[in-house]
């Protein structure tokens, strides 16, 4: 990434790139959306169902509106504190589960115990754990949702969340797996709907946190994590 | 018999409503969101129009025009790009099979079954 300012400077017109380019996803779909709903002939479950994906569509790009303002906003909010990575999970399944459902997906948390408690913003985490959500919403079923994955490495926590596409097929796999540098910084796997905002928004949140940001490519989809420094709080009992 | 259309959109609703637009015209709409599953349906469904946006999950857009181009049975198959900001022109795509481009931020509903009427011609 460069220096810090020479990251800065080309950072931010990036970031307004991807910011425009992701926002206009949802809403050439809400444009859409709102044509269709001007169809004289839809029945009221068809109106129902429009309406319904139209505020869910709204939610996400607010989302986006919300991560930006996070990402300008962060500087003078940031307030370290140990953070419990489960229950900060499930408030992201929480918040994504209705739209997760409308598009006849799941998310879910991995369970997982004996986790000692990490060092963020909860909200500024929660914020960057939801981005990579929304990143991988079309990148599960119900058979396989997406989870959100917590696990200790040494002195850090690392919560990831884990998606599925498209297989790569074995053969192709096996050609790049020894060429894919397997655990870089991303960006690595620009994607439909990826944002370029999630993640350029959550590397420099994640990193002003004391945490790297990362993602594992799978041979069927793959793992968007952060990696945040344990708390000693637990040590202390 | 009505012609095949097959739809590749990664976004999910946003293909389900071109595949209501289509069949409100009569056509026979296939749809899938991502090019790997595009390939085998091309395969198996034999459509006679491609509708695709060019951000798709497994390979992009381009990857798969470009696959298409390469087999003598799939090089002719016309293909309409809908997108937004795609930072490409017509004349650009052209080389590989796109005979139309929708802007999805300014397209009406009828517009893409008239673009699919089109180049059936």
């Amino acid at each position: 990434m460069g220096g810090a300012d020479g990251g800065q400077q080309a950072g931010e017109p990036a970031l307004v790139a991807a910011a425009a380019g992701e926002l206009n996803a949802p809403l050439v779909l809400l444009r859409q959306l709102s044509l269709a709903l001007a169809d004289q002939g839809l029945s009221a479950s068809e109106r129902q169902r429009l309406t319904k994906r139209m505020t869910l569509t709204a939610e996400r790009a607010l989302r986006i509106t919300r991560q930006l303002s996070f990402h300008s906003d962060a500087p003078r909010l940031l307030a370290l504190e140990p953070v419990n990575a489960v229950t900060l999970c499930q408030e992201v399944v929480h918040e994504l589960a209705p739209l997760f459902k409308a598009h006849g997906h799941a998310i879910a948390v991995q369970p997982r115990s004996k986790i000692p408690l990490l060092i963020a913003d909860r909200e500024l985490l929660r914020r960057v754990l939801v981005g990579f959500g929304d990143n991988a919403l079309h990148y599960g079923s119900d058979k396989h949702p997406v989870r959100l994955t917590i696990a200790q490495h040494d002195n850090h926590v690392r919560v990831g969340v884990r998606d599925y596409g498209p297989a790569v097929p074995i053969d192709i796999w096996q050609r790049l797996e020894g060429r894919i540098q397997r655990r870089s910084v991303v960006p690595l796997a620009r994607r439909p709907q990826t944002s370029g905002v999630g993640l350029i928004a959550a590397r420099k949140l994640t990193e002003m946190m004391g945490g790297t940001i990362g993602v594992i490519r799978h041979r069927d989809g793959a793992t968007f994590y952060v990696d945040m420094r344990v708390s000693g709080q637990m040590s202390l009992l | 018999m009505s012609k095949k259309v097959l739809v590749i959109e990664s976004e999910p609703w946003l293909g389900e409503h071109f595949e209501d637009l289509l069949k409100r015209h009569e056509f026979d709409v296939v749809t899938t969101s991502n090019a790997y599953s595009a390939v085998d349906m091309i395969d198996e469904e034999h459509p006679d129009v491609i509708v695709m946006g060019l951000m798709l999950s497994g390979a992009s857009g381009l990857g798969l025009l470009h696959e298409l181009q390469s087999y003598v049975d799939t090089a002719k198959l016309p293909v309409i790009v809908c997108g937004s900001a795609v930072g490409l022109s017509l004349e650009e795509l052209q080389p590989y099979g796109v005979r139309r481009l929708l802007d999805t931020s300014t397209m009406r509903p009828d517009d893409l079954a008239a673009a699919v009427r089109s180049v059936l011609v």
